[in-house]
Parts: C-alpha cells; structure tokens; sequence
C-alpha cells in the first residue's frame, strides 16, 4: 500500500443526459490520504461525476481508474464505501441501526453464506467510530436525519474501506449536527488516513476540515487547498457560475 | 376437525398445503412490500390466470392433454411474466413501475381471450379465481412441499443480499453486488410462490396473502429480523384460523383467510395507537 498511490483517476471525462452535457472534460486525481470535496451549485454535474465514478453511470467520454484499474474493469467494490444521497431521505424500514450498517458487510461476506461471527465485533466498532454505539438496537426510521447519516457512514466504514465516498451528507441535516458529521469525517481521514470523497454544494462547514477542494460547474474550475479556496474573490465565483460578462 | 384431519386425506392436503404457503406467501411478501413492489403479486397472479386459461383452453381443444395440472401451466406463465417484467424494468429505466401495470394488462388481456376461448367461466376456472383448497390432491401438495423447501432455502441464502436490495439497491450495486441477477432470483421466486399460493386464495385475493401480514408486522416489528418472523407468525394465524373458520361456518377458505388477516392488520394498527397514547399520557 503506497502512500503516493493514486487512488481516483478521471481524465477528460465529459458526460451528456440526452442533448444536455453536464460535465466537460473532467480532469482531476484523488491521492491516497487525500480529503478531497467537490462543491458547486445545484445541478452543476456532481453527484454525475460521482455516479460515474462509483460505476452506477457507465462512463462514455474519457477515462476514470480506481486504484489503478479502468472502472469498466474494476471489481474490488469493497475498498469503497458509500454514502448515497438518497439515505437522507425519511426512511420508514423496520430495520435497526446494527443490522443497517451490518448489510454493509454483504459483499465481502459473499453470495449464499451467513454473516461470519465477528461481524458483530465490525459492526459495533464502526457505530462506535461514529458514536452510534448506544443507537446500535434502535429503528433506523426513529432516529433524527443526522444519526441515520452517522449510521449510513458506520455502514461504509464497516467492510473497512479505503475510501469513503460520501453523496451530500449534509443535506437534510440540523446544523448543528453537520459540524459534529464533519468532525468524524476529519477524524477519520488525520488518524487513519482514509482517502476521502465528498460531494457538497454546502461549502462553509467543509472548508475547516478537508484537504482539498474542487469546484465544480459543469467544469472544474478551480482545484486547490483550502486556503487558496478561502482566497478566492467574488469575482472569480461570477466566473464559474458564468455570470462575469453581466 | 381434528378427528376428520386424520381420516380424510383431502383435509390434510388442504391443511398442510395451507400451512405451507402461510409460511411461505409473507416470508417473500417482506421483500416484496418493502421494495414497494406490492402491485407485482397481482400482475403476476393476473398472468398466472391466462396461463391457467390457456392451459384449460388447450384440454378443451385436446382432451388428452387434460391431465395437465393447469395451475402448473400458470406457473410457466408467472415465471415468462416476471422475466418480462424484469426485461422491461430495464427498458424503461426512468420509469421501471410501468414494467408492472404493464404486464398485468397484458396477462389480463390474455387471460380473458383464453376464457372465451376455453367457453367461459366454468367451475375450474371460478376455482381458480377465489382458491379450491379442497381440490389440493397428494401430488399438488408435494408439489407445494418442494416449492416451499426450495423458495425458503434461495431466501435464506440470500437473506443478506435481499435486505440490501430492499432498504437501498444504489448502495447494493455500488458494493458490487450482482443486482441484476438478483433481481431475476427474486422476481422468479415471487412468481413461483404467486402461484402455488393461488391454489388457497385464488388469483384475486392471492396479494393479500403477500402484502396483509407485513403490513401488519410493519407496524410492530422494530428490526427486520423482528418483521420477517411476525410476517410468517400472522401468515400461519390467518390460515390456520381462516381454514378452521372456513370449516365450521361454512364460508369460502380464501376469503375467510384474507378477512382475518384484515382484522389481524386492525388489531397492529389499533395496538400501536394505544402504545402512542400510553407513551403520551407517561410524557404527560
């Protein structure tokens, strides 16, 4: 496992819905350890780019690899896990919180047999790594937004992935919870150095906690650590949302 | 009953067969309600019907094809409507409820030209429609036996795989499950369990059977786990119950099953009011 590894690779990626194109010739790469957030307004293509790059869009214009692999040909899933944008929806499912985040567990387990004895142990060491723990026998559907997104992040880190793709994680969360979410996220990647991925248009409880940022609008355009992020004038945001010939 | 169950071979068909699909009708229906794919028991029993009417048609046209068991022919048709509908679901991908309603007007459609050409409704078929528990000879009953084994057998082994498909297929495929195919175990398993469970209830209130003990299981069970086996539990009590009322009162098998389920489904709602009101007043 090599710390400069490239864990995502996208290269001139562009991708239509019908006529309309969403994304422009993508270009950007994920190093291991890195925090990486893309952030841009509402329908600015990113939960596109990160379909394609979980392989739920099949990629036509360019090139994405995962640890090193086309995504086409890529089959190790469980380094990844995901945090879907969907879970922040209600969610009425009489399931608990353990046996959510032990379905995590599913594919590493494999078809046609049980889950192994110590996934119990995995389980409530990723619930306690989110500070779920407690929660573990409650109905996921009783719980507030902000713990069932904990949950959903206890079920990605469960398999023990190498990276941790997270869809709007924010969304439909109290903010008061969202800088809570944002403190494990942070753990996470300083101590055990999980390569991260987060997809956002909410930028100001991001920026004290991720390495680095790209911002997205169909195109990336800009690509940079925090500081030269809180740098940017208002200018440059006229620019990329086009609106700079007004 | 009991005396007669030991003597008359047809009760014991009747009574296990019954058993069977108790257990196996709500053990699928969990998937099925929580996938909110509750209207495919119906466009399936619906297709199960014409390949039911064919098969009639068939043994009118060709009598020495009668000994074919036309429940059996409607299977073969339930099996091709899932593979359809599946098929569909991924024509249509922005749209896949449509796969559903689909195929049920298509197996309607069939299924009324095969009963005017089988000469209309006849006993068989209006047997078919509302459930002749009292027809299950030896053999269906075996058959119904293997059925149940082999359906509870793919979902146990693939309990996992399923949970994860109903509370979150993005996440299932992201993981790198083999979703598609998956979703074709599951949608032939839900055609076969469709129909042997047409046998009791018949192709009208076969749904019911499926849909009613997780709806009332839903609004106790607190974990999935906790869901599946209060599924089953109110499954077995409406048939059982409903067989054994059937039996006194003289009333029709299916439908006394789906009217206890119905007041199984009354008493879940009305306990979980009294458990909310019993919370309110202790805040108060």
């Amino acid at each position: 496992m090599s710390e400069t590894e490239t864990i995502i690779e996208v290269k001139n990626v562009s991708y239509r819905y019908n006529e309309t194109k969403v994304l422009e010739n993508i270009t950007l790469s994920v190093p291991r350890g890195t925090f990486l957030t893309i952030v841009g307004p509402n329908g600015s293509g990113k939960s596109t780019l990160l379909k394609l790059i979980t392989g739920l869009l099949k990629c036509r214009e360019g090139e994405i690899r995962l640890f090193g692999k086309r995504v086409e040909e890529f089959k190790e899933w469980e380094k990844i896990g995901y945090v879907s944008q969907k879970a922040n929806r209600s969610i009425h499912f009489p399931a608990t919180a353990f046996e959510v985040v032990r379905s995590g567990l599913a594919k590493k387990t494999g078809l046609f047999r049980f889950y192994p004895k110590e996934a119990k142990d995995l389980v409530m060491e990723a619930l306690r790594t989110v500070d779920m723990e407690r929660y573990a026998g409650q109905n996921i559907g009783a719980l507030s937004g902000g713990e069932q997104q904990r949950v959903f992040i206890a079920r990605a880190l469960v398999g023990k992935p190498e990276l941790l793709v997270l869809d709007e994680p924010t969304a439909g969360v109290d903010v008061k919870i969202v800088d809570a979410l944002m403190e494990v996220l942070k753990k996470l990647n300083r101590e055990t150095r999980l390569t991260l991925l987060l997809v956002t248009h909410d930028i100001a409880p991001v920026l004290p906690v991720t390495s680095q940022i790209a911002y997205l609008n169909r195109t990336i355009h800009f690509l940079g650590n925090a500081g030269e992020f809180r740098r940017l004038k208002n200018e440059d945001f006229l620019r990329f949302y086009g609106l700079d010939a007004y | 009953m009991i005396s007669e169950l030991f003597r008359y071979e047809f009760l014991q068909n009747a009574f296990l067969t019954g058993i069977f699909i108790g257990w196996v009708a709500p053990l699928l229906g969990v998937f099925i309600v929580l996938r909110r794919l509750s209207l495919i028991a119906d466009a399936l029993s619906h297709v199960t019907l014409s390949g039911i009417a064919a098969s009639l048609w068939i043994g009118r046209l060709f009598p020495s094809l009668q000994w074919i068991n036309p429940l059996y022919a409607g299977m073969g048709f339930a099996v091709c409507g899932a593979l359809l509908i599946e098929k569909f679901r991924t024509v249509y991908k922005s749209h896949e409820e449509l796969a559903i309603p689909v195929i049920m007007s298509l197996g309607i459609g069939l299924g009324v030209i095969f009963i005017s050409l089988a000469n209309g409704f006849t006993s068989d078929l209006y047997g078919f429609l509302f459930g002749s528990i009292n027809a299950v000879t030896r053999f269906d009953f075996l058959v119904v036996l293997l059925l149940t084994l082999a359906v509870t057998a793919a979902v146990f082994l693939l309990f996992k795989e399923f949970f994860l498909l109903s509370f979150d297929e993005d996440y299932g495929k992201t993981s790198g499950l083999p979703v598609r195919a998956l979703q074709l175990v599951f949608i032939v398993l839900a055609a076969v369990v469709v129909s042997v469970s047409i046998r009791i209830v018949g192709v009208l209130l076969v749904s019911s059977l499926m849909t009613l003990p997780v709806a009332s299981a839903m609004r106790l069970a607190k974990s999935f786990r906790g869901a599946v086996v209060l599924s089953v539990v109110f499954g077995e009590i409406s048939v059982i119950a409903g067989l054994l009322a059937s039996y006194y009162l003289d009333l029709a098998p299916g439908g006394t099953i789906v009217v206890i389920s119905g007041i199984l489904l009354l008493f879940s709602l009305l306990n979980e009011r009294a458990l909310k009101a019993r919370r309110t007043v202790g805040r108060g």
